[in-house]
């Protein structure tokens, strides 16, 4: 999968976050927040093909994390994104 | 040549075919600037007949307004807002290339509102200067904000929300239940975050079906993100929930192009990070205003 590529990362009183405006027939807008490890994987990621042991290639090499821990970790950062509908296949 | 202050923007509306002066609605009688000491930071020429084009835009946003709707059409060399309502149709345009999307200081339109011999309903004159107007104070932390602002010791109070959800009913609550209470205007005000950082809410021509033009300003109070619920409760929003409340109620024409959305995030983001957003779940009641109310002005001291 991929990160969609038109959201961009906005600074909103000193949080990060995604703005999603409504489309066409749905008015409903959406924030998304990012927390500073899911701002720098959405950096990491940027017009990459990933999936979960990817992303929990990542939180390895960067955190002190237990491998089985990170893939789980990824699994539910990919579920959000999924739910957020950030990704495409 | 006809010159205009709004939230300290001065402006121009102008003619090239004739010497007449531009007619303006009444409600913009109060906020005419005859000897404008700044040169304007934008001008409409409102007699230029629009040649209609037929070509594919970048993007297409059709939309509804009270009475009529639009669409806005931006291609790679400018913005083209056709407005419609009571049997009549006006497009105005601002030539202003994609590339080069720099917010000039002499960002100008021109228009076909008031060509000769066509009688452009009110309500389209006022969208399109909406339209120009934000379009063009985008740059300056200036936003127009969908909502009802009442004025209570010197702080304004706006009531944002979905058309129907009861904003200039909760105002007008305001008005008979809370001692000093007044409207500042009942639909379109301009929030503009001052050079020096203070938030102040601008009464406006745009005042929808509350037809009050004031020409007058004070610092943002508090804004209420309103929902119709069967009981009255208030709490305050966190940073990013009142971004997320406050967004919905700009423009939506200019929510379309990442450009203008930065600027609509960078003025919100000012403004939530210094001022009290609540959303307000009410019934249409005393109760309801005397709530809002003391939360508000308990918060402010």
């Amino acid at each position: 999968m991929k990160l969609k590529s038109d959201y961009k990362v906005r600074k909103i009183a000193g949080e990060s976050v995604i703005v999603r405006m409504g489309q066409q027939n749905v008015k409903m807008t959406t924030i998304i927040s990012l927390n500073p490890t899911s701002e720098w994987l959405w950096e990491q990621l940027q017009g990459v093909e990933f999936d979960a042991e990817k992303v929990a290639d990542l939180l390895t090499g960067e955190y002190e994390v237990e491998r089985e821990v990170a893939l789980k970790d990824a699994e539910a950062w990919i579920a959000s994104l999924t739910k957020a509908d950030l990704v495409s296949e | 040549m006809s010159f205009f202050s709004v939230a300290e923007h001065v402006f121009e509306l102008t003619r090239e075919n004739s010497d007449l002066p531009v007619v303006a609605g009444l409600n913009f009688g109060p906020f005419r600037a005859e000897y404008p000491t700044a040169s304007p930071l934008f001008r409409v020429v409102v007699d230029r007949p629009v040649v209609a084009r037929t070509d594919e835009p970048m993007v297409r946003f059709d939309y509804d307004l009270q009475v009529g709707n639009c669409t806005l059409c931006i291609y790679p060399d400018e913005y083209r807002l056709t407005l419609r309502a009571l049997g009549e149709e006006s497009t105005l345009v601002c030539p202003q290339a994609r590339s080069s999307y720099a917010f000039a200081p002499e960002c100008s339109f021109y228009a076909d509102l008031c060509v000769e011999g066509k009688r452009t309903p009110g309500v389209i004159f006022d969208h399109a200067m909406v339209f120009a107007y934000s379009f063009a104070t985008l740059p300056y932390d200036t936003l127009l904000i969908h909502s009802s602002v009442v004025v209570k010791d010197g702080l304004a109070v706006m009531c944002l929300g979905e058309s129907g959800t009861g904003k200039s009913t909760h105002t007008r609550l305001w008005l008979e239940h809370i001692e000093g209470a007044e409207r500042l205007n009942d639909d379109g005000p301009v929030v503009r975050v001052m050079p020096d950082g203070e938030v102040r809410v601008f009464g406006s021509p745009w005042s929808g079906k509350g037809c009050v033009w004031r020409q007058e300003s004070f610092p943002l109070g508090a804004c209420l993100r309103l929902r119709q619920a069967p009981r009255n409760e208030i709490k305050r929003l966190s940073k990013i929930a009142a971004f997320g409340a406050l967004l919905p109620s700009t423009l939506p024409t200019l929510q379309k192009e990442e450009r203008a959305l930065d600027y609509i995030c960078d003025a919100l983001s000012k403004i939530v990070a210094t001022k009290p957003i609540f959303m307000l779940d009410c019934l249409p009641d005393e109760a309801a205003a005397r709530l809002s109310y003391e939360t508000i002005f308990a918060a402010a001291g």
